[in-house]
């Protein structure tokens, strides 16, 4: 008797299953229906869209070159005068954007230090300008790297390879990281001074991983939508990257280098992501 | 966010600030201000905790409403 009332839950319990995912199934369908339109006319004009620049670039071509044009001199051009402009860019920053960070964090260290410690409110306003002071010399170190080796690729490549300014540019370099590297260090022990609970220091290999771990729930929050919202940029970015580099082609004799990397720093941010989502 | 509370108001009851409060609960600052402008809605844990410290039921610190 006991079995049999069982069993009876089971059926139903399964019928249940059975009826929710029909109707799950139904409920896609009606999605996809709604979907599926914008998703192909979107395609279509894509493929329309790729076919007259396939053409316009082929026919393009031909024209440029019955008119003399060289585009590997053009490309080599280019490249010397983005490589130059690297190179002026890092000595740019290094005069201009590294004592300007030292003075805006100065500023906000002084404000912060006078504050008489009653309206919590207030330290909000500080967060924020210490982001920024963290911010601004990590963009500054990625640039710093990007522009010494843009200048450095047209120095050893298509200049003269004069080892007075191979010696002066790596000084740079080397002298504008090693500020930026200790002007972290004391914004980011600033930082655990004015929250204690923080971790790790900036000469620790292993700093991100306890910074990250000194975190709470709300700041571990808000990091994951941050990695996100860089994740879905990146898929787009990466997208827009591959077609413009395929287009490049057509005009530069720009190599497979760049796509193969585009291409594989792809790969390694899906599959990290999707494994780290598992 | 339909999660409403008092902590501010408990805060000032007991005399700590939103520093002091953080270290008790074992959060930062940045999550106990978060909380308090209704930004966050802290885990079950981090507000038994809160209401622990303020001495009262967690319902009395957090409240939820249908928005």
């Amino acid at each position: 008797m006991k079995n049999d009332q069982i069993q009876k839950e089971a059926v139903g319990e399964k019928q249940t299953l059975l009826l929710s995912r029909e109707k799950k199934k139904e409920e896609n369908r009606r999605e996809d229906k709604s979907a599926k339109g914008k998703f192909f006319i979107t395609m279509i004009v894509c493929m329309i869209f790729g076919g007259f620049c396939g053409v316009a670039g082929v026919k393009g071509l031909k024209y440029l070159r019955e008119q003399n044009w060289d585009f590997n001199v053009l490309a080599e051009n280019l490249t010397a005068f983005w490589s130059c402009f690297g190179r002026y860019m890092m000595i740019a920053m290094n005069i201009a954007a590294l004592p300007a960070v030292l003075f805006l964090f100065g500023r906000h260290k002084r404000e912060i230090e006078a504050w008489d410690g009653e309206d919590d409110e207030r330290l909000d306003e500080f967060d924020r300008k210490l982001s920024i002071d963290v911010g601004i010399p990590t963009i500054l170190m990625l640039l710093e790297m990007f522009f010494y080796g843009i200048g450095f690729y047209g120095m050893v490549q298509m200049e003269d390879k004069e080892s007075i300014i191979f010696v002066v540019d790596l000084i740079l370099f080397l002298g504008g990281t090693l500020y930026l590297l200790f002007h972290q260090r004391n914004v980011i022990n600033f930082i655990k001074e004015m929250n204690p609970e923080k971790k790790g220091s900036i000469f620790d290999f292993r700093f991100n991983r306890k910074w990250f771990e000194s975190c709470d729930e709300a700041e571990n929050q808000k990091i994951g939508a941050a990695s996100y919202a860089v994740f879905r940029c990146m898929q787009g970015v990466y997208l827009f990257s591959i077609l413009a580099l395929t287009l490049a082609g057509f005009f530069f004799p720009i190599g497979i280098l760049p796509l193969t990397i585009v291409g594989f720093l792809w790969l390694a941010q899906t599959v990290i992501y999707t494994i780290k989502s598992l | 966010m339909p999660l409403y509370n008092r902590l501010k108001e408990h805060r000032a009851r007991i005399g700590v600030n939103q520093q002091e409060l953080g270290a008790m609960v074992g959060a930062s600052r940045q999550t106990i201000s978060l909380i308090e402008r209704g930004d966050y809605s802290p885990s079950v844990t981090l507000a038994l905790k809160i209401a622990e410290v303020f001495g009262v039921p967690v319902e009395e610190v957090f409240r939820y409403e249908e928005g």
